[in-house]
């Protein structure tokens, strides 16, 4: 995983908000898929398909080593009143300043206090967390309380 | 100083006491499963390949060797029961009387303090044992909310389980073989188009030879050529040279190089003269064969 990676995502999606774009595609990794999957979760993507450079795949097609590089992951995007449910995208942890927090620190974020210099959640927010190899929300780390790396927060 | 302005230090006492020493100083019953699970969790003793410490008088164990049980009632027959005196009181003097007396007072008092210390430990586990069921169910049910449910487990989609394994399905062992083999191949015919066409380009080189000059006589014959007024010719050469220095081409040089490209690319000559693949079907004896094949076929007619 890397954290410019998760940026890039983060700005592809913003410039796609901006334009008013239903569907976006992005490469398809098991990082991306993570984090779209608690996107669509939380209710800030309304679908989430396989499918190669042309669009989503109409018969589910196996990934292989041979197709991979045609592979992409296509996110729905969501509108209401026409405007984007997605209206911010940030990075707390950056490439060349990764924030880790003790399941205290966490609790403690997740309750809605400032940590550090990162504001408290706010309700209808999501913060994600990576965890060892996995990403959860800020909310299902605190309840198993445990520790890690606070990546970004979208709202 | 009016009282209550200050806390009192040490509890009210004057400095701070030792520990009570326990009455028991080997267990009184058995540990029961919680407190062997704890015990499990301790990493302790010697590994195998460590070396016990060596002192005089005294053997190292591996691990802890746990302090035997001696139950309360145990405890009160051995030091209490089997070591009173069996006498007759009525026929020991006054002195003894009263010595007696007190033994049996003191052994009274040990009696009462072993029960009711037990009594006391009795108290505090069945305490300890509420606090572990509470701590239990309090994790049961942690549990539960943090786990999903059965039927969520069966309906949900299994994202989770997808995103736990390899999302690219691995190349079999014979997909794998016939790309390797098919990498082989690729590298080979490389290999042999760039050999080709070395072996061309020497062949075109070996062609171009013969008119090398080598000799006297012919470099003679090159400079009386070379030097001879022939206005022809002359004119012919300064013209491609004229032309050269331009850019451009003789149209009828080049169309009857292009002829003659074709030709020889049709037959499988080089400048009309054999090509690679003749050469080689000369050296293998291929075209041989086939003229004794022609020459038999004739013959039989």
């Amino acid at each position: 995983m890397s954290l410019a990676n998760l940026a890039n995502y983060s700005s592809h999606l913003k410039n796609c908000v901006r334009l008013n774009i239903s569907t976006t595609s992005v490469p398809f990794n098991k990082f991306n898929l993570k984090i779209s999957y608690h996107l669509y979760k939380e209710g800030f993507l309304s679908s989430l398909k396989k499918g190669s450079l042309n669009g989503p795949d109409k018969v589910p097609v196996e990934v292989t080593s041979d197709n991979i590089a045609t592979r992409r992951l296509w996110l729905g995007l969501k509108y209401r009143n026409n405007n984007a449910i997605i209206k911010h995208f940030e990075m707390i942890s950056k490439p060349s300043r990764k924030v880790n927090l003790s399941d205290v620190e966490i609790k403690a974020l997740s309750s809605g206090i400032n940590v550090r210099f990162i504001e408290g959640l706010q309700p209808g927010e999501i913060i994600l967390v990576k965890v060892g190899d996995e990403i959860m929300e800020i909310q299902e780390a605190a309840k198993k309380g445990v520790h890690g790396m606070v990546l970004c927060r979208i709202r | 100083m009016p009282p209550g302005k200050r806390t009192i230090k040490f509890g009210g006492k004057s400095g701070i006491l030792p520990r009570l020493r326990p009455i028991f100083k080997t267990p009184i019953r058995p540990k029961n499963d919680h407190e062997l699970a704890e015990d499990a969790n301790i990493e302790q003793g010697y590994a195998e390949n460590v070396p016990l410490p060596k002192k005089r008088g005294f053997k190292f164990q591996r691990t802890l060797t746990p302090k035997p049980v001696i139950s309360v009632e145990e405890r009160i027959r051995k030091t209490i029961d089997e070591t009173t005196p069996k006498v007759d009181v009525s026929k020991l003097s006054e002195e003894e009387k009263w010595k007696h007396q007190v033994g049996e007072i003191r052994r009274q008092h040990l009696r009462e303090a072993y029960l009711k210390e037990h009594e006391r430990l009795k108290k505090i586990d069945e305490l300890e044992n509420i606090k572990h069921e509470k701590e239990k169910e309090k994790q049961q049910l942690n549990k539960q909310h943090l786990e999903e449910s059965e039927a969520s487990k069966l309906t949900i989609p299994t994202m989770e389980d997808y995103l736990k394994g390899p999302i690219v399905r691995q190349r079999t062992f014979e997909e794998q073989t016939i790309i390797d083999a098919k990498r082989v191949l690729n590298r080979k015919m490389t290999e042999l188009e760039l050999k080709e066409e070395k072996a061309n380009e020497l062949l075109e080189l070996y062609h171009a030879s013969s008119k090398f000059i080598i000799n006297e006589e012919q470099l003679q014959k090159a400079i009386i050529e070379a030097f001879q007024s022939d206005i022809n010719k002359f004119e012919n050469a300064q013209l491609s040279v004229k032309d050269k220095m331009r850019g451009l081409k003789d149209p009828s040089k080049e169309l009857e190089r292009s002829e003659n490209m074709f030709l020889d690319s049709i037959v499988g000559e080089l400048n009309g003269k054999p090509g690679l693949d003749i050469v080689k079907d000369t050296i293998d004896g291929q075209i041989e064969k086939l003229r004794r094949e022609a020459e038999l076929a004739i013959n039989k007619d």
